[in-house]
């Protein structure tokens, strides 16, 4: 019996009795024990975790648009650098600001044609048409003939810069000086007048009358400023006697141009001894003060230098009343002034000749900085009809010769043309018709003798036989030498012909296509004679292909334009593009390696390490972006290496707090619990356990890294601390910024990448995301 | 409670001191600035860093002392008489120690070299600092109440058109750089349409000028942050929306209204409030890119001023406001958790 005893067992129970009980092996069977168990095969197919995310990630449109665009991006900022033809390495001076361009010109969007308002017309090139409306170009040199397309009728309009074919208008003078303070007096004191040059009126024997109109508010925030106007003539007394000044003696005057600040009385409270004085301006409520001491100088050989100094108003209030109603403010006639009309006057024109008339205006700072003066024409009369309108404005007088020099006026300040009237015209004008359209010029023997070493002409152009046959281009000379003038007879005139069109169609037939030579239209030989040799020098007067002439083999279009170097901006901006990329990549690689490290030691391990460590990372994250970058780029310049290792230094934080948490989340956890128990090591449950299950959560918002490095970069290159030597977006983009208003295309192109690059980078992420973990869905 | 703020209080001021001290070390290391302007200027600003124990004076030139930073010699300064001075650089660390002494007995932060040569740093970033502020104020006294109303009605609208729309604007806004938008605001309403002026109006420009120019900057702060409320509170919304004690409140009869403004709301508003709070810290600091495209003169555009003007002293003081005012944005951010909901235990033992 007791071999058949398998297991004994022993017990007490409750009431301390010891139990025995006795298993026998043969009171138990197996149950299925023939019978193998499997688990059941799944009926669908097996799946990873990464296939999963896949379909899950696919299932979200907007991320997978985003994951097209930002592939497309991708590619484009690969192979567009390598693939464009054109050069962004050196400066092109002649292809500056072209449009951008993908269509044809003419079609009228996208062609690399701007439209063109209100440009000037050149006055000579006005011509009437058969339907009876006139047209003109305008100015060739600014725009070529060959760049203008759908020209408009030229019509009346204003311009407000002085050109040659402007006339009237208003001078518009802003005085930019700043104020010392805003005391009255000390500005009366201290301001620092825009002196106009003094203009010199010659009188003689002509009896003239002279208006000048300063207009106030044409356009609003504009208000008359402050100014002067001083005028001073001579007058030889007829008779001998000199006339007496009577009146306001009290009153020290300025005889010369100097200008002190006498017209003192607010023009407000008007001086009730003036009368209007201008019958034909019956709304000029204010003549202002014309204070008129005639003083004889003795000294200035027998001229007598008289001023007239407006009312300086430094009080913007003084102004208000009349700055609605833009007539005149201040209108001085000069015969009623000089025929003493006014004021007593006592100088007579039947006494006195008056054979020089000087005109100065000055103009004081105003406090408010956007004021400005309008002028209208200063028109002398001769009676009724004005008979030489001797306009300050217009643009062969007074403001092209002297608005280029600032000298010429003793201060600076604005100074222009304002509505002058003028032909204008709207255009097209064709951006790229000016560099690569073709066009009348000269090429020499030097340029031909490069074509012929180019291989683009056959060198029997130049070459002259020793035989003493010619060349072709002395063959056409000769004979038209040899007819020397005069009417040629036919069978000159025939040779001349066929060999002139032998050397057009020898151009034109040429098959090399890089030849610029387009046709021939003349030539021109010099002879040399030294030592007894005679070379030969040729001028061809040829129409010639603009974009040959620069090293093209067809018209360039450029995408998106050219900006003021002449760089193609499309491959501008996807160089940066890489540029930005290849950084965010690198910055990413490298802030997260160290991130998932620093933060797998910290969460994994915890405790005293973790404090430390965190502390270390506290400190870190402290200091904005800004300051660090800032700090880096004064100590080390602005480069590459600089951006990484800036970017570096605190990029990481955010990976390894994440990695910290995670790590922190997965510790604990039964399996993990459950390995250790097994005896993996730690290597083997961070890499095999934690880390597979942690890397999802990271590394999708470790990727958005990448995005806010191109951002930074852009940031940091538009506050202008960006790239010396490279280009990136912010580069591109920082660059171009003061041709918002000009060239807005410069902007907007770079901007939409840099847009959509952010935006489709942020989507990806965020569909990222959302398939390696469902559960957080919608919480962006 | 009270033992977590002194904690993070405490740990916040060493993390400025050590981060200032680090950024006066590393803007001394770049090359000594001399003052712009006449040489009087310059020698008024040399006695006075010498004053302030950063430089060191002889009257005759000395091996030893690194680079002749700058010499009275050859500018006739007070008409002949004074001594020639020559000025050397003292060691870093003796200027680091001089430096500290003047920050904590004068309050003394150093002198403009060339942005207001000779006007102290401080009151330079005194002038400026309301003028950020004031920006700063309006856009987030507007952007706070639209963007956690525009995230409440795109919750409220979840998976629905409405929805849709409000986040695809949002995550537009959020992407797209700051720059670019003020670039196209200004180029769209300044220069096309001409009814906002084109950059910040100086300060005699008239009352309706100058309440135009804050449109831009405002409009162009506001995007941005009114788009980040707009998601945070969106997405709080919706996780509160979705948990079970709002289920249990509906099924005890609660309207939804009631359910929103009495439980979702009130709970999804905690980690909104204390961010919001957070913002108004921000206020301090000028948006750099904007004051620099619209020449607004506050804090930010002097920052790259004085990088442009190699004004390093006003810099630094520049460097140390942003720092300060992100430390303690931080730390009101943690603090203010804490208040606002009870049962966040700040500083409590936490195993992940």
């Amino acid at each position: 019996m007791a071999n058949d005893v398998k297991k004994e067992y022993v017990y007490t129970d409750s009431s301390e009795v010891e139990h025995r009980i006795h298993i026998y092996e043969d009171s138990f069977n197996f149950a299925q024990k023939d019978k193998s168990i499997h688990d059941t095969k799944f009926l669908t197919k097996p799946t990873t975790f990464l296939k999963d995310a896949f379909k899950r990630f696919c299932k979200n449109k907007s991320s997978v648009a985003g994951a097209i665009i930002l592939g497309v991006l991708l590619l484009g900022s690969i192979l567009i650098p390598f693939i464009s033809p054109y050069d962004i390495d050196v400066q092109h001076p002649q292809e500056t600001f072209l449009e951008p361009k993908l269509f044809p010109t003419g079609t009228g969007f996208w062609d690399g044609t701007k439209r063109m308002y209100d440009v000037p017309v050149d006055s000579s090139t006005l011509a009437e048409s058969e339907d009876g409306q006139t047209y003109g170009y305008p100015f060739e040199a600014q725009y070529p003939r060959r760049s203008v397309l759908n020209l408009s009728p030229a019509r009346e309009g204003y311009v407000n810069t002085a050109t040659a074919s402007a006339d009237g208008g208003y001078l518009n003078l802003i005085n930019n000086n700043p104020i010392v303070t805003e005391d009255e007096e000390s500005i009366a004191r201290n301001a620092i007048y825009m002196v106009s040059p003094v203009y010199n009126f010659n009188l003689e024997n002509e009896n003239y009358d002279l208006e000048i109109t300063f207009l106030a508010d044409e356009v609003e925030n504009y208000y008359a400023g402050d100014y002067q106007v001083s005028i001073s003539y001579n007058y030889d007394p007829i008779e001998a006697e000199v006339p007496e000044t009577p009146g306001e003696p009290a009153e020290p005057t300025d005889p010369v141009e100097t200008l002190a600040e006498t017209g003192t009385e607010d023009p407000t409270i008007d001086d009730p001894t003036t009368e209007d004085p201008d019958p034909e301006n019956p709304d000029t409520e204010n003549p202002d003060e014309e204070e008129e001491e005639p003083v004889i100088d003795a000294n200035a050989r027998n001229h007598v230098l008289k001023s007239y100094d407006d009312t300086p108003n430094y009080v913007q209030s003084t102004f208000e009343d009349e700055v609605g109603n833009t007539i005149n403010l201040n209108t001085l006639r000069f015969e009623d002034i000089l025929s003493g009309l006014r004021n007593d006057e006592t100088i007579d024109l039947t006494t006195h000749t008056i054979s020089e008339m000087r005109i100065r205006i000055d103009l004081a700072p105003r406090i408010n900085t956007s004021s400005s003066l309008f002028i209208q024409n200063i028109n002398l009369y001769d009676g009724e009809l004005a008979v030489s309108p001797i306009s300050w404005n217009d643009a062969n007088d007074f403001i092209l010769t002297t608005s280029s020099s600032d000298a010429y006026w003793q201060s600076t300040g604005v100074k222009s043309l304002y509505h002058g009237i003028s032909y204008v015209c709207d255009f097209t004008f064709d951006t790229y018709a000016v560099p690569y359209g073709e066009r009348d010029d000269t090429v020499n023997t030097t340029t031909l003798v490069q074509y012929v070493e180019n291989g683009w002409l056959d060198e029997g152009i130049l070459t002259r036989a020793s035989s003493g046959a010619y060349s072709i281009l002395d063959e056409w000379y000769y004979i038209t030498i040899q007819y020397g003038g005069g009417n040629p007879s036919s069978t000159v005139r025939d040779a001349i012909a066929a060999t002139e069109h032998n050397l057009q169609s020898y151009f034109t037939d040429i098959s090399d296509e890089k030849l610029p030579i387009v046709s021939v239209n003349g030539v021109m030989r010099r002879s040399f004679t030294s030592n007894g040799q005679t070379s030969y020098s040729y001028t061809l007067y040829c129409t010639v292909s603009g974009y040959k002439l620069l090293g093209y083999e067809s018209m360039p279009t450029f995408l998106a334009g050219t900006d003021n170097y002449g760089y193609d901006m499309l491959k501008r901006t996807f160089t940066g593009l890489l540029t930005s990329l290849g950084l965010g990549v690198l910055i990413f690689a490298i802030c997260f390696t160290f991130g998932l490290v620093y933060g797998a030691i910290c969460g994994y391990f915890g405790g005293n390490i973790d404090i430390a460590l965190q502390r270390f990372c506290d400190l870190l994250s402290g200091i904005p972006r800004i300051v660090i970058m800032t700090l880096c780029i004064l100590n080390m310049g602005s480069n590459f290496l600089t951006f990484i290792i800036a970017m570096c230094l605190t990029g990481w934080i955010g990976t390894a707090s994440l990695t910290r948490t995670q790590f922190y989340r997965f510790r604990d956890r039964e399996y993990t619990l459950a390995s250790r128990t097994l005896g993996a090591s730690n290597v083997r449950l961070i890499f095999k356990h934690i880390l597979p299950n942690a890397m999802g959560t990271i590394i999708t918002s470790a990727v958005l890294m990448i995005p806010s490095v191109i951002f930074s970069e852009a940031t940091i290159s538009y506050l202008g601390l960006g790239f010396q030597d490279m280009q990136s977006l912010g580069v591109v983009l920082s660059d171009n910024q003061t041709y918002l208003n000009t060239y807005a295309y410069l902007i907007l192109f770079p901007s939409v990448i840099m847009a959509l690059i952010m935006i489709s980078f942020n989507l990806f992420g965020n569909g990222l995301r959302d398939a390696f973990n469902p559960s957080l869905k919608g919480s962006d | 409670m009270g033992k977590y703020v002194i904690k993070r209080l405490v740990l916040a001021l060493i993390t400025a001191f050590l981060i200032l001290s680090v950024t006066f070390m590393l803007m001394r290391l770049l090359p000594f600035q001399i003052p712009v302007g006449f040489p009087v200027d310059s020698l008024r600003y040399f006695q006075d860093q010498e004053e302030q124990g950063f430089v060191i004076s002889f009257t005759q030139e000395m091996e030893g002392y690194g680079q002749l930073l700058w010499t009275s010699e050859g500018t006739d300064l007070f008409g002949g008489g004074a001594e020639q001075v020559y000025y050397y650089q003292k060691p870093i660390i003796e200027q680091y120690g001089n430096w500290l002494a003047n920050v904590f007995t004068q309050w003394n932060w150093g002198t403009s070299t060339s942005i207001q040569v000779n006007v102290s740093a401080i009151s330079i970033i005194g002038n400026r600092l309301p003028v950020s502020m004031g920006i700063n104020i309006i856009s987030v006294l507007i952007s706070v109440p639209v963007g956690i109303a525009l995230g409440i009605w795109a919750a409220l609208k979840k998976n629905k058109p409405t929805d849709h729309i409000i986040s695809t604007i949002v995550m537009v806004f959020i992407s797209v750089p700051s720059f670019i938008i003020i670039s196209l605001l200004i180029k769209w309403l300044a220069y096309d349409l001409r009814v906002l002026p084109f950059q910040w109006p100086d300060a005699t420009s008239d009352g309706a000028t100058k309440a135009l120019g804050y449109v831009i900057p405002v409009v162009s702060l506001c995007f941005g942050s009114i788009c980040g409320y707009c998601r945070f509170t969106r997405a709080e919304l919706c996780e509160v929306m979705s948990s079970d004690y709002l289920l249990l409140a509906r099924t005890k009869g609660l309207t939804k209204s009631q359910c929103i403004t009495r439980h979702a709301l009130r709970n999804a508003m905690v980690p909104i409030v204390p961010s919001i709070l957070a913002e108004f810290i921000g206020i301090l600091s000028g948006s750099m890119i904007l004051e620099n495209l619209y020449n607004i003169p506050g804090i930010g555009s002097l920052f790259v001023n004085s990088i442009n003007a190699k004004d390093y002293n006003v810099l630094m003081v520049d460097m140390a406001i942003f720092t300060l005012i992100s430390l303690t944005a931080s730390v009101f951010l943690d603090i203010s958790y804490g208040f606002i909901d009870p049962r966040i235990r700040m500083g409590a033992k936490n195993n992940g």
